[in-house]
This record gives C-alpha cells, sequence and structure tokens, in this order.
C-alpha cells in the first residue's frame, strides 16, 4: 500500500500445513543503521528511509538481523570462469517458526536528521508514522488495513 | 516485479529517484547455475521465504494479482496471492 507522497505499508500473511520457518528478507540500499530489535534506517545521497518490521500473529515479535550476501565457492565465478568481485549487499531478516505469520512492514521516506524511531507503536492494532501534521495512522484489525494520512485513506480487506 | 527471477511479490522503493529498498540486479552468473547464485534467487529478494524453499518461476506457477485500486493523488495498493509459486510440489 503506498499513501502519497511518501509512505509504503506492506503486509505479508503466510499460513502454512505445519510449523516451518518463514522469513521476510528486506535489501536496503545501502549499509542500514539498526534500531534493535525492529527498525532500521538507510540514507541514499541526503534521501532516508526509516522502517519498522513487526509481527503480529505471535506474541513475541522476532528482531531484526543484518547479514550481507557473499559467492560461495564452487558458486563464485561468472559465465566465462573469471572469479566474481564480491559485492556483500546488506539483507535484513526478521524470521519467524509457525504455522502462520504476518509481518507489518512499515516504510517512510524523509530526510536524514528525521527521528529513528519515526514509526511508532500505539497498541496491538494501531501504528502511527511521522510527527506533527504529517502524521499518518495505520492500523490492522477486524479484517482491515487502513492507512490514514493528511491527503486521504487507503482500505483493504485482509482476511 | 519479474525479470525472469523468482522474485513474485517483491517490491522495490525509490524516493527521490535514490533506490532505498532494491532489487540486487542481474550478474554475469552461468545460465546453468543461476538458481545457486543470490541475485537469481530467492535469497537475493525482497520476499518472504518459507523454510528455504525457492520460489518457483515458471509460468505454471505464477502470481496473481488479486485486488488492487490507484489514484493519481493518493497512490495505490494491491494484493498478490503467491500460493501457486510458493506451494511445495507433489513428489
Amino acid at each position: 500500500m503506498h499513501l502519497l507522497p511518501n509512505i509504503v505499508v506492506v503486509l505479508d500473511d503466510v499460513q502454512l500445513l505445519r510449523r516451518e520457518p518463514i522469513r521476510l528478507r528486506w535489501h536496503p540500499g545501502g549499509e542500514p543503521q539498526i534500531e534493535f530489535p525492529h527498525d532500521f534506517r538507510v540514507v541514499v545521497d541526503e534521501v532516508a528511509l526509516s522502517a519498522k518490521v513487526v509481527e503480529l500473529a505471535g506474541e513475541d515479535s522476532p528482531e531484526l538481523i543484518l547479514g550481507h550476501h557473499a559467492y560461495r565457492p564452487p558458486y563464485d565465478h561468472d559465465r566465462i570462469g573469471n572469479p566474481m568481485p564480491q559485492r556483500h549487499e546488506p539483507y535484513l531478516d526478521a524470521t519467524v517458526h509457525g504455522q502462520k505469520a504476518r509481518f507489518l512492514s512499515l516504510f517512510a521516506i524523509g530526510e536524514p536528521r528525521a527521528p529513528m524511531d519515526l514509526c511508532q507503536q500505539i497498541d496491538s492494532f494501531n501504528w502511527c508514522i511521522g510527527q506533527d501534521d504529517h502524521q499518518v495512522d495505520v492500523q490492522v484489525a477486524s479484517g482491515v488495513l487502513s492507512v490514514t494520512g493528511p491527503n486521504g485513506v487507503w482500505t483493504m480487506a485482509i482476511d | 516485479m519479474n525479470h525472469t527471477h523468482p522474485d513474485a511479490g517483491q517490491i522495490e522503493i525509490h524516493g527521490h529517484a535514490r533506490p532505498l529498498i532494491v532489487d540486487l540486479g542481474s550478474v554475469p552468473y552461468p545460465d546453468l547455475n543461476a538458481r545457486c547464485y543470490y541475485h537469481f534467487s530467492s535469497e537475493g529478494h525482497n520476499q518472504i521465504n518459507v523454510a528455504g524453499r525457492p520460489q518457483r518461476w515458471d509460468l505454471e506457477h505464477e502470481a496473481h494479482c488479486t485486488h488492487s485500486a490507484f489514484d493519481d493523488e493518493l497512490g495505490g495498493w494491491w494484493q498478490i496471492d503467491l500460493l501457486t509459486c510458493t506451494s511445495r510440489s507433489r513428489t
């Protein structure tokens, strides 16, 4: 869900036949700053993305884990046999073990000087993003995801 | 987005023309072992993964957009059903 001008909300719902590890992964556009357990921010050329990732189906939302990719032998050569330079792109994982999961990812594009914890949880069903006149409210309840900001509201059935 | 990678359901986020949540793109991996390189595989994409199983990306197992709405002033939203491309094959 994209609420103009600067908000993105993603809800990932998973239901399985049995308990298995369920992982949500995000690749930031640069090395992220992490405010454990659930928040991160990435700054690219004076543009910042503040984010919060929480899991709603279980009792304890998993903390974000930072990792970096690497080519591993024997799959570290290109198609003509030259060794590939390591890039070590960062990624952030949130993982639960269960039969169901519901990940809520909140993103706000802004300035680097914005506070790290731009996304705040109000209660079990409500979050707010931003401050003052630019606050956006996010609600996940009663089979509906809604995102309400100064310019309007998006509502989507989720069950 | 989809560029013949198993990336159904992935999103990218760009702000002021800057890449903030990204697709890692392609590198010259050998076609025969493409799935062993993270630029190709589900490991290198912004998506849900169950038990490390890769997404299926053939035409018979495509994801489907079930609902969507867009507005020039407000933005947009969409729902994608990934059941087909993430379910286990019968063996």
